[in-house]
């Protein structure tokens, strides 16, 4: 056999050494990526007291956790054990149960980004087509973010205590415990598929909902934009007044109020400078 | 998603995939982020590089992303530019530089006229508030490089 045929794509080692690599270079990649989010809106004073900013601050810190756990992808599996593809231990795998459980928590963790996009989402449609005040939102801010951040534990946690993080082949995360299962009386389909209904529970369902709800606010945000756009100019406009009585600006009938600025405060902009 | 444990043996490309795409949420978002300034980009090329395409769907569909970053970069002109840009950036929003369109300035630019220093101070985007000293721009169809090129 020669070196090329080795080599070759062919050769499951070769693929298992691919899978290994790539997520080293798309974890460091959305690691450095969230990272450069995170820090341009926490450097800036002005970007850290907006709504918008502070969600994409925090979905970029926990995709930090995430990307980072992705980035580690065979390390922590648990050195030596055999349930790789060719029989032999994991390529690179050097960690242990303690590593692999940590690195399926990092990973599960971001679960917690898909729940901050509902709220990011959530603020588009709130600015854009309610036109909510940056102060109204600031209100409510804390709380949806503790809220994600808690959905976010309660996704995660509850599989450290039911045992359900191991070695999945790529990296750690809910796998089948066929150990566990056999003490268990329970046979391999079962123990998969009871695996696989963990997924779905921590994981895959709560996805979905959160893609459903997106997917939902960015058609409500999409009609209203178009709605906007159909409305012919000059005859829309309106001076709806504001809390204080007073008329606020009329609003461009060619682009909701939003669409340019919906990730500042309309009441701040003309604000003096401090 | 299936229900199916997936091997390199058998499904190597479904494995390929999630190691490639499940990782990059965070690159995804960076992108999503500098959207404008990407589409900017993309816009000013493709609008210097076919004459009157900015009126396509397209160009149209770009100057959507593009639009989302107005204040700030409305922002970042500054005196006496600031009525041109306001031309500009009705041109570059894809729609007919009519008298109905220009009659009815963008809330930002009529913030920016009003108080171009508080509008500067707001640049709540992603770019921020890198200001760029726009004293005398001439009538060119690359708006969008001259205003948001780097």
């Amino acid at each position: 056999m020669s070196d090329s045929d080795t080599t070759s794509f062919e050769d499951p080692s070769t693929r298992e050494i691919v899978l290994a690599v790539v997520p080293k270079i798309t974890g460091a990649l959305s690691l450095g990526s969230s990272g450069w989010i995170a820090y341009n809106v926490l450097s800036d004073r002005h970007r850290r007291t907006k709504t918008y900013h502070q969600l994409l601050a925090l979905m970029s810190l926990c995709d930090m956790v995430g990307s980072f756990a992705y980035f580690l992808s065979t390390w922590p599996i648990p050195q030596g054990l055999n349930m790789g593809w060719k029989k032999n231990s994991h390529i690179w795998a050097s960690g242990n149960d303690a590593t692999c459980t940590a690195q399926a928590v990092g990973i599960q963790w971001g679960v917690t980004t898909a729940f901050l996009n509902v709220a990011l989402s959530a603020h588009y449609l709130l600015v854009i087509r309610y036109h909510a005040t940056e102060r109204s939102l600031q209100k409510y801010s804390p709380y949806v973010m503790v809220f994600a951040l808690l959905v976010g534990l309660g996704l995660t946690v509850p599989g450290i205590f039911l045992g359900i993080y191991g070695n999945t082949n790529l990296w750690c995360w809910i796998s089948p415990d066929f150990a566990a299962c056999e003490e268990e009386g329970l046979s391999r389909d079962d123990c998969t598929q009871r695996a696989y209904n963990y997924r779905w529970a921590f994981y895959y369902g709560p996805i979905w909902t959160c893609i459903i709800l997106i997917t939902a606010a960015q058609a409500a945000l999409l009609f209203s934009v178009f709605r906007s756009n159909i409305n012919p100019p000059g005859g829309t406009q309106s001076t709806r007044p504001a809390k204080d009585g007073t008329a606020s600006r009329p609003r461009s009938p060619r682009r909701p109020v939003g669409t340019s600025e919906s990730f500042t405060s309309r009441g701040s902009r003309t604000r003096p400078l401090p | 998603m299936t229900g199916k444990f997936f091997n390199p043996d058998t499904g190597f490309a479904v494995l390929f995939l999630v190691v490639l795409c499940q990782p990059s949420q965070g690159f995804l978002n960076l992108f999503a982020y500098q959207r404008h300034r990407i589409f900017a980009k993309c816009a000013g090329c493709f609008g210097c590089g076919v004459s009157g395409g900015r009126h396509g769907s397209g160009s149209r569909l770009l100057s959507f992303f593009v639009s989302s970053s107005m204040p700030s970069k409305t922002a970042a002109i500054q005196g006496s530019a600031i009525e041109n840009a306001t031309t500009q950036n009705l041109t570059i929003l894809g729609k007919d530089s009519t008298a109905a369109s220009a009659a009815v300035p963008l809330e930002s630019e009529a913030a920016a006229i009003e108080d171009p220093e508080a509008v500067v101070q707001d640049g709540g985007g992603a770019i921020g508030t890198d200001k760029r000293e726009k004293g005398s721009n001439d009538e060119s169809d690359c708006l969008l490089e001259e205003i948001y090129g780097d």
